[in-house]
């Protein structure tokens, strides 16, 4: 333990110095692990294989990927602070979804539990309607909204996930009674996507790139998109410049157990720095069409309060969390 | 006379379980909170509904074996219960020595308790038979497609 | 004719050697991981998605898509074989299929399943090339309303499993539709049946239940009753491939499930499993043999293993067309465009045609390759029943572990499954049929969750379900299956 502790120490040294190259033998993370808190395939464990792909051409050792799927990430999460405790080789991705399986599940296991290392990605989301619809801006949704919650019935995915949270961020921003949000959860993106483009619901809330084919060619009309400020490449007014003050993005992250010692956070940290402000994370990124949301240490905390402070007051809204 | 007291005996034992799982189901719904919603009908209505069902089905089967009906039939040849407490016991020790042993290990025993119970007294074949498979199984999966299988004692050796 | 011309020249695309081979690679893949249980085309896929990212994207795709065709091929074998369905959608072909082989008629019943599955496989490859407009707007006329309404027309096939005694049969029911339960509440997110295991939100995995009712259960049953234990199994009984009879008994099941899976794939919430329920019904309703059904009809093979094939070749329908997963497998497959950012739907055909267009046409290559690959090892397939039984069954065990444990790689769904097990021996034991309770599984979630969100659209109003006109008839077709057997027999009687 000793000495991995001064290895760990020099290591973070060298970061400081500056003295980190591709040849730099080895990450002093010796047999370093990610946990992707999802089955293969999903934006998590994308992320995570990427990830460690990225730290292991960098000289990480290991760097397998771990996949512990079920409940929104809890069962992920549950792992990680009772069985890594204090282990400075482990890494796990998480994001805005886990957090409100969190509070929906009712989880002993919370993220301020865990260290905090850097949000790294995100994706922002859009509003659709089916083309034919007769909503033409925002505002006619708001103003629907307003006059009858319950008359707009939107389609998305899982029950307190960032689509939900979204929907009723735009009823309270747009001053409708949150609690009488008629959102339909739909499992999958592609059965929702049915859902809005066979005209069966209001309108629809997703990840931009999911929809983003069928929002180009025409068959669904893309609202607004719920970034602070326009994204390049995307022709979609912002939710903000249209008088709904409200902006969310749908983050993933990268935290680590809890215990850790401020050497192995900072190993930790000085690595996935490393790794994110490398030219193969920013292939990864342009490849995957991933929004660069690169936030390390303790901003990052602050951030996961803030952002859980909002979301329970959501759900909690809603009526999905007591 | 026997068997036929076995019989009803079984085929209560059937209905009062499906009873209980019905107030199973019944108790934990009716602990749940229910968040506001459109569609009138809430998680509750079709737990109970099921509920419901199968203790009515529950009490149909019980009933109808307490008066001597047919209802649950055993007329088979009597179970060979060793046989299926090796099975059993192979799969409780799979399942609890897997992560610590590693996946080879763990299967080479299950194998062998499968195959004991099926009567098998040739050790030395089964043994290299379940070794073989269970490691072939394990190099195809681990490093064929990447599956995350617990390597356990022979982590390093393979 | 556009679509003929653009056929040709996928041929072109696929018929290079280099395609070919990915086509090759592509099924016998499949093949292998349809056998196991727990590991299908869906995580294969995700598995191979790193590895693929620097192949040819036409390559990578054609490779996709013979996996997905040729995991169900491989696990209508193990159905049929072993009682171990590889995959869910194989689930119903273990009813009969397992029966046929302990009669010595598995060889049978795998050609059936294998030329059956070319026939749906084909046929649907010819539908999704020529007729995919039609099935899209199909697809998109389903909303909740007209789902709920189908999932009721698909539970009346119960009625063709339930066995000789109604009271055990609903009673299996019952208690998939209690499994179902378990597991977070899609429309509100509370935990249902949970008892504070966060690892059971996620629910009870169709996998485990039919792996742990049939395999686990099966082979509890047998080491249980010394007399099975030592049976010796005759491979093959009669002639070794289908006979003139089974081949008169087999053509129209074929035709018949092909048009009930492939619509059922093209569905948003159809899925492979639904078809084949239905199918089943409907040959156990038309066959001039009801009596032989439960005791190993060749048409209760046939007709669910064309409808499972269909479906593959349905679901690729509104992913091409409208960039629309409808099944995991799919969902997975929209993942792998956007790895070589290429976007499915209407812009795909025109932007990427090559591609799609060598897609579709590797899809007829891969159901001539499964068909020439499969046909020929029938007969060593059968072979597999010559194990010794103490081996065989350590195989099936070890094999079924493995799958489920892979599932997420969780011990919990061991123990699932040991329970599970338990309950499925009981069940052989004491007679209950256990096909109804995986029809409850599937159902019942599905069932209850577009009730709900119907309901949820309407604000309360149940009237939808009639006021659709789709969905009124789906109900009254549902009634009529129930009602008409009634009146005819009333009718015979008087």
């Amino acid at each position: 333990m000793k000495r991995r502790h001064v290895f760990v120490s020099l290591f973070a040294m060298a970061l400081a110095t500056g003295c980190f190259g591709m040849a730099a033998p080895a990450l002093a993370l010796d047999d370093l692990r990610i946990i992707a808190p999802a089955k293969p395939g999903g934006g998590w464990d994308q992320t995570a294989r990427s990830l460690s792909e990225v730290m292991a051409a960098m000289g990480a050792k290991g760097g397998t990927v771990e996949n512990v799927p079920g409940a929104g990430g809890t069962v992920g999460l549950a792992q990680l602070i009772d069985q890594e405790k204090g282990k400075g080789n482990v890494l796990m991705v998480n994001g805005l979804v886990m957090m409100g399986a969190i509070l929906t599940n009712k989880s002993p296991v919370t993220l301020d539990m865990t260290t905090p290392i850097a949000r790294l990605t995100g994706e922002y989301e859009v509003i659709v309607v089916p083309a034919a619809s007769e909503l033409k801006t925002v505002n006619d949704l708001v103003a629907k909204l307003k006059a009858d919650p319950g008359a707009v019935a939107f389609g998305g995915g899982s029950a307190g996930g960032t689509d939900h949270i979204l929907a009723g961020l735009i009823a309270k921003a747009a001053g409708a009674d949150v609690a009488k949000l008629n959102y339909v959860p739909f499992s999958g993106g592609g059965e929702a996507l049915a859902a809005v483009m066979g005209g069966h619901v209001v309108a629809g809330i997703s990840g931009y790139g999911e929809w983003a084919g069928q929002i180009k060619s025409g068959e669904l009309r893309a609202l607004a998109i719920s970034s602070p400020e326009r994204q390049a490449g995307i022709d979609i007014a912002t939710l903000k410049e249209q008088g709904v003050d409200v902006d969310l993005a749908n983050w993933r992250a990268i935290i680590a157990p809890p215990g850790l010692d401020d050497a192995q956070k900072n190993a930790l940290l000085g690595a996935v720095d490393a790794a994110v402000k490398s030219d193969a994370w920013k292939k990864v990124l342009t490849e995957k069409n991933w929004t660069d949301l690169y936030l390390p240490g303790d901003d990052f905390g602050k951030l996961v309060a803030a952002e859980n402070a909002r979301t329970t007051e959501i759900l909690k809204g809603i009526g999905l969390v007591q | 006379m026997n068997t036929k007291q076995t019989i009803a005996g079984a085929g209560l034992a059937i209905g009062l379980g499906l009873i209980a799982i019905a107030s199973v189901i019944g108790f934990d719904t009716m602990q749940m909170q229910v968040p506001p919603s459109y569609a009138r009908v809430g998680p509750q209505i079709f737990p109970y509904i099921i509920a419901i069902g199968l203790a009515a089905t529950g009490a149909h089967i019980a009933w109808k074996s307490y008066r001597g009906g047919d209802e649950v039939i055993d007329e088979v040849e009597p179970t060979d219960w060793k046989s299926v407490g090796i099975i059993v016991a192979g799969l409780i020790a799979h399942m609890n020595l897997l992560k610590p042993l590693g996946f080879v290990p763990a299967g080479v025993i299950l194998f062998l308790s499968v195959a004991f119970a099926f009567g098998s007294r040739r050790y030395g074949r089964d043994a290299i038979v379940g070794f073989l498979l269970v490691l072939l199984a394990y190099v195809g999966f681990t490093y064929g497609l990447g599956l995350q299988l617990p390597p356990g004692i022979l982590k390093g050796l393979l | 004719m556009d679509s003929f011309l653009a056929l040709m020249n996928g041929f072109a695309t696929a018929l290079t050697p280099i395609n070919l081979m990915w086509s090759l690679v592509g099924v016998t893949l499949g093949t292998l991981i349809g056998i196991l249980p727990g590991i299908g085309p869906a995580l294969t896929i995700a598995l191979l998605l790193p590895v693929t990212r620097n192949l040819d994207p036409t390559g990578a795709f054609i490779m996709f898509a013979g996996l997905y065709y040729g995991a169900m091929y491989g696990s209508s074998t193990t159905s049929i074989l072993l009682n171990t369905p590889g995959e869910s959608g194989s689930i119903m072909t273990a009813v009969e299929g397992n029966v046929m082989a302990k009669q010595g008629r598995g060889a049978a019943a795998l050609s059936t399943a294998a030329i059956g599955s070319f026939v749906a496989g084909t046929l649907g490859t010819l539908a999704l090339t020529f007729l995919a407009p039609i099935f899209v707007k199909l697809a998109l006329l389903f909303g909740p309303a007209e789902y709920f309404s189908l999932m009721i027309m698909a539970f009346t096939t119960v009625s063709a499993l339930l066995g000789a005694s109604i009271s055990r049969g609903v009673a299996a029911l019952l208690l998939g539709l209690a499994f179902g339960l378990v597991g977070t509440d899609i429309l509100t997110g509370q935990p249902r049946l949970v008892f504070g295991y966060p690892s059971l939100l996620r629910g009870i995995d169709i996998v485990v239940v039919a792996v742990g009712l049939f395999a686990v259960g099966e082979a509890l049953f047998m080491a249980s009753q010394s007399s099975l234990r030592t049976a010796e199994i005759l491979p093959i009984k009669g002639s070794l491939f289908m006979t003139r009879e089974e081949w008169r008994r087999s053509w129209k099941p074929w035709l018949r499930g092909t048009a009930l899976g492939f619509p059922f794939g093209a569905l948003p919430a159809g899925g492979t499993e639904i078809p084949t329920f239905l199918s089943y019904f409907l040959e156990k309703k038309l066959t001039k043999h009801p009596e032989e059904f439960g005791r190993g009809a060749i048409e209760g093979v046939a007709g669910p293993e064309a409808a499972n094939n269909a479906a593959v070749a349905g679901v690729l329908v509104p992913l091409l067309a409208l960039g629309l997963p409808t099944s995991a497998t799919a969902a997975i497959l929209l993942a792998a465009f956007e790895q070589y950012n290429l976007q499915p739907g209407p812009l795909l055909f025109s932007g990427s045609s090559t591609l799609v267009w060598g897609l579709i046409a590797s899809l007829y290559i891969g159901n001539v390759m499964l068909l020439v690959l499969n046909l020929p090892l029938v007969g060593l397939w059968v072979r597999l029943l010559s194990i010794p039984q103490p081996l065989l069954y350590g195989g099936i065990l070890v094999f079924s572990t493995l799958g489920v444990y892979s599932l997420s790689n969780s011990t919990f769904d061991l123990l699932l499954l040991f329970i599970v097990g338990i309950i499925g021996f009981l069940m052989r034991r004491h007679e209950f049929p256990v096909a109804p309770c995986i029809i409850g599984l599937i159902l019942g979630p599905l069932a209850e969750a577009q009730f709900r969100r119907a309901l949820s659209i309407s604000q309360g109003d149940p009237s939808v379900f009639v006021t659709h006109p789709l969905s009124a008839v789906l109900l009254a077709l549902a009634a009529a299956v129930i009602i008409v057997p009634i009146i005819l027999r009333r009718v015979k009687h008087v």
